[in-house]
């Protein structure tokens, strides 16, 4: 639509026709988004300041975004180690060369203990004689189950008390951002030690905690963007057009809203995944023998001295799986909006 | 900031006396003779309607009544307080780490745009961020313990009986996260600074580069920075549970981690509403000191 | 299309501009010559200033004119080596009291910048700092020249508050920008140009953002306080009508060239470009009473990164013939300093558009 009113400008020139045309005509589709960057600097340097970007961007973003990203070294290596780990979860059984519970008394007490990395445990063995590569492969899932359920329940609500907040306004917005301050007061290593208090150890309540308490900030971002995204005139015009609310919602304020709840959705799995781990390092996250890494490099710490790679290859798991989330979140933040580069 | 508080605990008091059993909650898993059952429904009036109770739960804590460790035979109020001077001492030495290093990475990184410093900060902060607290504790101790164990650098990894020595590797642990995040911050806001009319104003009356950065954006930069410092308190807490679990420091954080795995429930309780009234005290402050940082709110 | 380039109207030759400039003197306190400054961008170079010249006298006025994007506040920022990045000075010199200001190291401009050049911009509240009283920030323009003790400072600034007719000086001192009104916040910004008596000043667009009853307030100070301190003046503009008064001589602007320069007279009475008659079109003049509706020019500036070829100024001219999108016009002085870059100056043929001319 936006572009149907862009072409019936060119008969009437006054107002931006002339730029607009010149940047269309010679900018590739890439460049155009890019426009918004020329928009920065026009006001120095004189370029004449295109309003045809906006307009353009809800066609392509996704495009743009993509090609963008596939420049950005630390977003492709977020991406892959993001990979590597989903396959890890998936494939877990045909990856792990060893039953995680397989207990060898035999081997601990050779050893003593855990044993040392050898070619056939090459991250050795824990106290139990269990193989830790195979654990660490297992736990995989556990961080994968924790940052995607925990991050979807936070979406749900966040999308829809920040999409109400945002675009209805008045009493709603001011009943739901109150709820959200109070949700905001709590950190959540804090609110799951309670909730877990409440309904017993275990992923779940881990998910649900991160879940209810992360969908605060969400909500408020979605609120921001949309506030924002609102006044612009294609929500206007589907406004004019007599499209009822849902529909402007859905269609109109919520895609062009999403890019910094992505963005932090994105980076709220790894932080999810290092709660994960945070809880079950003190004992009261996942229950064993499910092998987590926190719960890994809690067994680890009475060996910290003698056998301290019980400790350090857990946590290289747990570093670069939210590193991965964080170079990714980065990278489309970058992708989305590039003039904060 | 009032109905925060009174929104925080009536979150607290669902989740522990309407989800839960409360008298399950409140003992743990251990059976409690039928005396002590009768003693506590009638303390915490578990026969009245939840909004009653409530606000009897509310009369208590008013009263600064936390109840009593079912392990220690001592009143929690007595054991959080032991507790008290010693994770405060940690997190402020935490957040002054944090607040230095932070800015100044931040704005060399900012001025230095591009340079192999600013590159180096933004890949140094993203693997801080991602490195687990109790993690990169261990890793300290195991680095200064162990291997440096018979070197002049060698450092306490737990406890707090060698001064001011004990503070060094709990405090940088516990502020790690917070250095990156108050440098990655400071960076962001620092670049959306220098890109501002004012700026060129006072290029355009002759000052040197050094008082323009450092005067004139670093006091309009630092606004957010410090506002988000304070918002940040709320994490403080948790990395505090493991920073001072991990480094056996006697403070609040280890005792409701021990409690919590112990099922001493009055502790965790106890030790979670202080923390939270904590965390709201200390966004009561930043809101304040926002006042003096931003004329422009000061004054409406 | 011989012919038509031949004959420049005015019968003097035709000078270069690149030698002597039409208003340089022994007494011009700044010239410009041949400033080109670039801005490379994600989508190409931005001539943002073209190889533009100029001179400044001692005590005179100059004023820039041209639309929003015509390089005119870039041209101005590079005198005082303010160009923001990615921009660059590409060529040129800029001789102020007899040196090049872009051969000066960071120290020597430093004194030059609010000392000997003041410069007040466009929008008085977002430049200034929002965290910093108004009097802190006037004492700080004369801490940092005259070294004065922070007390002097604050006598001196409070003076300087009252100069520009801040009323009750003393008391605002401490107050910060947030809580004074448009007009009274670009006195502020004034009082910091002016702080050291600077022999130029540069005043980009000083009035765009104030209500229109303020503006000829903003600029009577700036008058008053020119005379008062015998100041040099570049004045940048949008509104030709604005400058009537205060100008001396005019440098009309666009696409990042000078595409008419002359006196003040000369460019209201005589102009000889088609951008610029549709400029005096498009103001209201009091000098000519009902002289007919204003009419605004069409059409958008260009993109300074695909100018059009030939003359910039062509895909919005009225009188446009095939010679001016094949060949660039010179700025060539076609009457007594008075210079214009246009293939028909001064003998325009009939518009080819319907519009009345």
């Amino acid at each position: 639509m936006a572009k149907d009113m862009k072409r019936g400008a060119t008969d009437m020139p006054p107002v931006g026709a002339i730029s607009d045309e010149q940047v269309e005509d010679v900018l590739t589709p890439d460049q155009q988004t890019m426009a918004g960057t020329a928009t920065a600097i026009s006001t120095s340097a004189g370029v004449p300041a295109s309003t045809a970007a906006g307009a353009e961007v809800a066609l392509t973003l996704w495009g743009d975004v993509w090609r963008r990203l596939r420049k950005n070294r630390l977003a492709i290596i977020g991406l892959g180690i993001v990979g590597v780990l989903l396959i890890t979860a998936v494939f877990a059984p045909l990856i792990a060369p060893y039953d995680t519970n397989d207990q060898r008394i035999d081997v601990a007490s050779r050893c003593s203990g855990p044993c040392a990395p050898t070619l056939k445990h090459w991250m050795g063995t824990d106290q139990l004689g269990r193989d830790q590569f195979s654990r660490i492969v297992y736990g995989a899932r556990v961080s994968v189950i924790v940052g995607v359920f925990a991050v979807g329940i936070a979406l749900a609500l966040g999308l829809a008390l920040g999409a109400l907040s945002g675009y209805f306004g008045g009493a709603i917005d001011a009943l739901v951002m109150r709820i959200a301050d109070v949700f905001f007061a709590f950190p959540y290593v804090l609110a799951a030690i309670v909730l877990i208090i409440a309904i017993g150890q275990g992923v779940g309540s881990i998910v649900v905690a991160i879940g209810i308490f992360a969908w605060a900030t969400i909500a408020r971002l979605l609120r921001a963007s949309i506030l924002s995204t609102k006044e612009t005139e294609y929500v206007e015009a589907a406004r004019a057009l007599g499209a009822n609310h849902w529909r402007i919602i859905t269609r109109h304020v919520m895609p062009n809203s999403m890019a910094p709840v992505i963005v932090y959705a994105t980076i709220l799995i790894g932080s999810a995944i290092l709660t994960e781990a945070a809880l079950s390092f003190l004992g009261i996250g996942v229950v064993p023998p499910t092998p987590a890494w926190g719960y890994m490099v809690n067994a680890g710490k009475p060996f910290l001295t003698t056998r301290p790679y019980m400790i350090i290859f857990p946590g290289i798991a747990i570093v670069f799986t939210v590193l991965g989330f964080i170079f990714l979140g980065d990278g489309l933040r970058d992708s989305m909006d590039p003039r904060l580069r | 900031m009032i109905p925060v508080v009174f929104g925080a605990t009536l979150i607290l008091f669902v989740m522990l006396f309407a989800l839960g059993n409360p008298i399950d909650s409140i003992g743990g898993e251990r059976n409690l003779d039928r005396s002590v059952r009768q003693t506590i429904i009638d303390k915490y009036h578990l026969d009245d309607s939840l909004p009653k109770q409530y606000i009897s739960y509310m009369g208590n804590l008013a009263k600064g009544d936390l109840g009593e460790s079912i392990l220690q035979r001592r009143p929690v109020k007595r054991i959080l307080g032991d507790g008290m001077p010693w994770s405060l001492k940690l997190a402020l030495t935490a957040i002054a780490i944090e607040t230095f290093f932070g800015i100044v990475a931040g704005v060399i990184s900012a001025v230095r745009r591009y340079s192999f410093l600013d590159v180096f900060t933004t890949i140094g902060t993203s693997v801080l961020v991602a490195i687990p607290v109790f993690w990169l504790g261990l890793m300290l101790q195991l680095l200064f313990g162990v291997f440096l164990r018979n070197t002049f650098i060698h450092l306490p990894v737990s406890g707090v009986d060698a001064g001011w020595r004990s503070f060094i590797l709990p405090a940088l642990t516990l502020a790690s996260v917070f250095t990156a995040i108050t440098a990655r911050l400071t960076r962001t806001t620092m670049l959306e600074v220098m890109r501002q009319d004012y700026i060129r104003t006072a290029a355009a009356k002759g000052l040197p580069e050094r008082t323009i950065v450092y005067k004139h954006a670093l006091r309009n930069a630092m606004i957010p920075v410090i506002t988000n410092i304070g918002l940040d308190f709320g994490s403080l807490i948790g990395g505090a549970i493991l920073t001072e679990t991990v480094f056996s420091w006697p403070g609040i954080g280890r005792e409701l981690a021990l409690a919590v795995l112990r099922k001493d429930n009055p502790i965790v309780i106890g030790g979670t509403i202080i923390l939270i009234m904590a965390f709201l005290l200390v966004n009561l402050l930043v809101d304040i000191s926002y006042g003096f940082l931003d004329p422009r709110i000061r004054y409406d | 299309m011989a012919e038509i380039v031949e004959a420049p109207v005015g019968g003097e030759e035709a000078t270069s501009a690149q030698t002597r400039l039409p208003f340089e003197s022994a007494d011009s306190l700044l010239v410009v010559r041949d400033l080109v400054v670039h801005f490379h961008t994600d989508f190409g170079v931005v001539k943002a200033v073209d190889g533009v010249s100029y001179s400044v006298n001692a005590g005179e006025t100059l004023a820039i004119v041209g639309e929003s994007g015509s390089g005119k506040s870039v041209n101005a920022s590079a005198v005082l080596g303010l160009v923001p990045p990615p921009g660059k000075v590409h060529r040129g010199e800029i001789i102020f009291q007899g040196q090049d200001m872009l051969k000066l190291d960071d120290q020597r401009l430093r004194e030059i910048r609010g000392n000997r050049i003041g410069m007040v911009f466009q929008d008085p509240l977002t430049s200034l700092n929002p965290v910093f009283s108004v009097g802190a920030q006037v004492s700080e323009a004369v801490q940092i020249h005259e070294g004065l003790a922070r007390k002097d400072a604050r006598e001196r600034a409070t003076e300087l508050l009252s100069i520009v007719g801040i009323p009750r000086s003393r008391e605002r001192f401490d107050d910060y920008p947030h809580q004074f009104s448009g007009g009274m916040r670009q006195r502020v910004m004034i009082a910091m140009a002016i702080a050291m008596k600077p022999a130029l000043l540069i005043a980009d667009e000083p009035t765009t953002a104030l209500d229109v009853t303020v503006q000829a307030q903003i600029l009577d100070l700036l008058g008053s306080l020119q005379q008062e301190f015998g100041m040099a003046m570049i004045l940048i503009t949008h509104d030709l009508g604005m400058v009537a008064d205060q100008a001396d001589t005019v440098a009309v602007m666009y696409a990042g060239s000078i595409v008419e320069y002359g006196t003040v007279d000369d460019i209201y009475y005589r102009p000889l470009m088609p951008y610029t008659l549709g400029l005096m079109a498009s103001v209201a003049r009091m000098d000519q009473a009902r002289s007919g509706r204003l009419r605004p020019i069409r059409g958008q500036p260009p993109s300074l990164i695909f100018r059009p070829p030939g003359c910039p100024f062509h895909p919005r001219c009225d009188y446009a013939r095939e010679v001016c999108w094949q060949e660039q016009p010179e700025l060539l002085e076609y009457d007594q300093q008075h210079l214009a870059a246009c293939h028909f100056a001064g003998n325009l043929p009939e518009p080819i558009r319907k519009d009345e001319p």
